[in-house]
């Protein structure tokens, strides 16, 4: 996966786990969580397809600093999916529900500050106003 | 909302660790209460938590951390008394926003979209902020409190604290 091809799929994963997160604030039950694991699913193969394209890391410290974020989102990934898989074992409730939402919270923090070191490491992929609109 | 009751005694400082645990429930409470579209039982949850701890604030600045500097030869770092302090302004700074925010949600129904996920991400911050600080009064404050202030100046403090978080409970259920 080239960067700019990882950058749109990193900024499409924010928005789409928005619009998830207030599904779960809504209506809390099995089905939005299920979504949202195969969304993070979804993203962990992706962040994993963009770590295989950055070789040789120590050669370029931006690089390094990327590759380093790559290797704590998906150690974060997996943990929420152990999370969300613990919860789909019993009932759900709002508890359960926030719970998820508050770690999906500090998780997204951390993907926006990757997505900027991102985009300055990767300057010519330039940010979401320079890119064409889908239309 | 069913009736609070608020049932914590204070024989130790380290009771209050207790109180720390209502600020927590309550705002969970709160929390749940908007997930269900009831706001105005959101907002007694929230009333509760602020009076409470705008009550907690004054507390530790008058009689609290005044024993804390007085009793406690060498302050640790990590319960620096300006931690306390500096936190439980931003704390209430925060809260004091949310406390707006929702009066407006009531008040004003049309005119105040209720945007669930920043709401909420704003409660996580401050449900951070609370774990942080609680764990600094567990650590520190309440532990080295129990430690070094002598029994008769703990009696006389700890049961004046106790029968005020009582009154404020008491007078935030009793509003109309």
């Amino acid at each position: 996966m080239t960067a700019p091809a990882f950058i749109a799929a990193t900024r499409n994963f924010l928005v789409e786990l928005e619009r998830l997160q207030e599904i779960l604030l809504q209506q809390p039950d099995e089905a939005i969580f299920q979504r949202i694991r195969d969304l993070q699913e979804q993203f962990l193969q992706q962040v994993r397809a963009f770590a295989s394209t950055l070789t040789n890391p120590l050669a370029d410290p931006g690089i390094f600093l990327i590759r380093k974020q790559n290797e704590l989102i998906q150690q974060h990934l997996n943990n929420l999916r152990e999370r969300i898989d613990l919860h789909l074992t019993s009932d759900i409730t709002p508890h359960k529900a926030l719970d998820v939402f508050d770690h999906q919270f500090r998780f997204k923090k951390v993907v926006q500050k990757h997505l900027e070191d991102l985009e300055h490491v990767f300057p010519a992929c330039g940010s979401p106003s320079d890119q064409p609109s889908a239309d | 909302m069913t009736p609070v009751t608020f049932d914590i005694t204070y024989a130790a400082f380290s009771d209050m660790d207790r109180l720390n645990r209502f600020f927590e429930e309550h705002f969970v409470a709160h929390q749940i209460a908007i997930m269900h579209n009831r706001l105005e039982q959101a907002m007694r949850h929230l009333e509760l938590v602020f009076e409470l701890y705008r009550q907690h604030e004054q507390d530790t600045d008058r009689l609290l951390l005044p024993l804390y500097e007085k009793y406690v030869r060498q302050i640790p770092e990590g319960g620096a008394v300006l931690f306390f302090v500096r936190e439980h302004h931003f704390i209430m700074k925060r809260l004091s926003e949310l406390i707006r925010h929702m009066g407006k949600l009531l008040l004003d129904p049309e005119g105040t979209p209720l945007h669930r996920v920043p709401l909420f991400e704003e409660h996580c911050t401050i449900k951070d902020m609370f774990d942080h600080h609680h764990a600094r009064d567990r650590y520190f404050l309440f532990k080295y409190l129990d430690e070094y202030v002598p029994r008769m100046e703990k009696e006389a403090v700890l049961p004046e604290m106790e029968a005020r978080h009582r009154e404020v409970v008491r007078k935030v259920q009793e509003q109309p």
